[in-house]
């Protein structure tokens, strides 16, 4: 039952009474809970991925964070091109708000173009290489996945160099949103964020839930068996499963990039520890519980350290680990995960 | 023609055969009971019939059409639908997704079906959007059986439909499966119960460590001093 669960509730109970004190009690604290959001809906996106394999295809994905890397160097280079041969094409739109318009219509389009790369990307080596080991215990896979991470990263950096490189966006002054009490500072940037993260996390949502590939993907991380029997095409199930993980991975790249000002080739592998400390808080297999570890951890990094507490941010990558550390000692399957029944 | 027929199929895991030059047929409008002792290969025989497991040798024809090594989702579109003994629904998707999943292979509306299935089946209509996890015992199973009936199947395989349940509900699965024959389901059933399943069975087969030992009619099985000797517990 898990009504009657004293460890859930304590969890929550804990992440309650935190966001409450830092609200209330710290000074500027509903800008510390903003800034976790923001980076919180980040790992979200990249942590979707990061579960839907290990639940449909039962391996943690070494390679997703490089995956998420990879696809956000395509869109650079479709960034750059494009701010580049917009203004020949159309001067008109270059100007309009000192062109700042042609540059956000860039990013985007970039974006598209980075997911589509990585979708191709993640496509191919599923079925260069995975696909022979379906069968295969998992630690294969995992050992794969961390050959195909290496792969990955060699490859960004012989084709875009090792050092840090940013999107020719520009980063405009924030709004100031005034609630009488606290104020929040965000800049455009910053909201655009959070609601493309948002939008695509309901339409995840509304397509798991109500289409009939999403049902489809359902029964097959419910039992594969079983959706082979019922006639389900699992090979395209999985095909499916690598383009949205790696489709949402890259708008958190891409993002990512944006947010922290620059991208280099070893981020894909440094943010991956998050994202996983984020699919075992959530619970592991579970997209709703990516979705929600995601944004503990984001909240957790930008809460726990910094200001609020006067800890320096250099310890931020270790709550992660602390948190994932805590959670799998005491509620491994997460927060939304169901015990493991052994039947 | 038999509508299924298995001719001398051996297979098994790896190195490891469970089933050695198996043969047994369906005829159309049949109930066939595969009974025998745990571990002579019953399942095995029937995950090898759909598939999930490729036989060593020997051929399973479906209506005269070979469909030796073809993959579970090629012969779910023959008309033959599986009911595994266990892990037989989808727990964390609900009873209507699962008989939506049932019928994954249909492009049209699924909703007149679904209703013919509550028909058969009414206690499921009022838990329709629970999920399959949250059924009881003998619900699960009238699930697990509606999921394989969404089809319309022609052939029906049965993995120990009445495993674990009580002996009312045990009673109350084995009427539905003669109410299911007689639709024009010719149902292949292995079943732990076998006194019970003979009676209700056209014909029958034992098995044991992988081979057949023995074929005949229900009632003739039933009536065997050997076989009551040795698998229907005296």
């Amino acid at each position: 039952m898990p009504s009657r669960d004293p460890v859930k509730w304590a969890i929550w109970g804990l992440i309650f009474l935190g966001l409450a004190w830092v609200v209330v009690l710290v000074p500027n604290g509903p800008q510390y809970v903003i800034n976790g959001i923001r980076f919180g809906s980040l790992l979200m996106l990249g942590a979707i991925g990061l579960s839907l394999t290990y639940k449909i295809l039962n391996f943690a994905n070494f390679s997703h964070g490089d995956i998420l890397i990879f696809g956000a160097y395509v869109a650079l280079t479709v960034d750059w091109l494009l701010v580049e041969l917009i203004p020949r094409w159309s001067p008109g739109l270059a100007e309009v708000a000192d062109g700042e318009v042609m540059r956000w219509l860039a990013i985007f389009a970039a974006m598209l173009a980075g997911i589509f790369a990585a979708v191709i990307m993640a496509y191919l080596i599923d079925r260069l290489i995975y696909r022979r080991m379906r069968r295969s215990a998992a630690v294969v896979l995992i050992i794969a996945s961390f050959g195909m991470a290496l792969f990955l990263r060699s490859l960004v950096q012989a084709l875009w160099g090792t050092g840090n490189r940013a999107y020719a966006v520009r980063i405009s002054l924030p709004y100031t949103f005034d609630f009488g009490l606290f104020q929040i500072k965000m800049n455009l940037l910053q909201i655009v964020t959070i609601v493309v993260a948002l939008v695509l996390v309901t339409l995840l949502h509304f397509f798991l839930k109500y289409t009939k590939t999403g049902k489809a993907m359902r029964a097959m991380a419910d039992n594969m068996d079983l959706a082979r029997i019922s006639g389900i095409n699992t090979e395209r199930m999985i095909a499916w499963t690598w383009a949205i993980g790696a489709g949402l991975a890259v708008v958190a790249g891409v993002f990512m990039g944006l947010n922290f000002g620059a991208i280099s080739p070893n981020l894909g592998a440094l943010v991956l520890l998050s994202l996983f400390a984020a699919v075992i808080l959530g619970g592991i297999g579970s997209p709703y519980g990516a979705m929600l570890g995601g944004l503990m951890i984001g909240l957790a990094q930008n809460i726990l350290v910094g200001p609020a507490t006067g800890i320096a941010t250099h310890y931020q990558p270790a709550v992660a680990f602390i948190l994932m550390i805590l959670m799998l000692l005491f509620r491994p399957q997460g927060l939304l995960g169901e015990a493991e029944r052994r039947s | 023609m038999s509508l299924l027929k298995v001719e001398n199929v051996t297979a098994g895991y790896g190195e490891t055969m469970i089933l050695n030059d198996v043969s047994i047929r369906l005829e159309e409008g049949e109930i066939v009971a595969l009974i025998g002792p745990n571990g002579a290969g019953k399942s095995t025989l029937m995950k090898t019939i759909f598939g999930l497991l490729c036989p060593r040798s020997g051929r399973i024809a479906l209506d005269g059409k070979e469909i030796t090594g073809w993959p579970p989702d090629q012969i779910v579109r023959l008309g033959i639908c599986y009911v595994p003994q266990t892990e037989n629904v989808f727990p964390s998707l609900t009873v209507r997704e699962n008989l939506e999943m049932g019928a994954y292979i249909r492009q049209d509306d699924l909703s007149f079906r679904i209703e013919e299935i509550f028909q058969i089946f009414p206690d499921l209509k009022a838990f329709q959007h629970k999920k399959a996890a949250t059924l009881s015992g003998g619900q699960h199973q009238m699930l697990a059986m509606s999921r394989a009936l969404m089809l319309d199947p022609k052939v029906l395989l049965l993995d120990e439909p009445s495993a674990g349940l009580a002996p009312k509900l045990v009673e109350l699965i084995f009427e539905k499966i003669i109410h299911i024959n007689q639709t024009g389901v010719s149902i292949l059933m292995v079943e732990q119960n076998a006194k019970h399943a003979l009676k209700l069975s056209d014909r029958g087969y034992v098995l044991a460590t992988g081979r057949n030992r023995f074929e005949g009619s229900g009632n003739d099985l039933l009536n065997d001093p050997e076989v009551a000797r040795l698998y229907l517990g005296g």
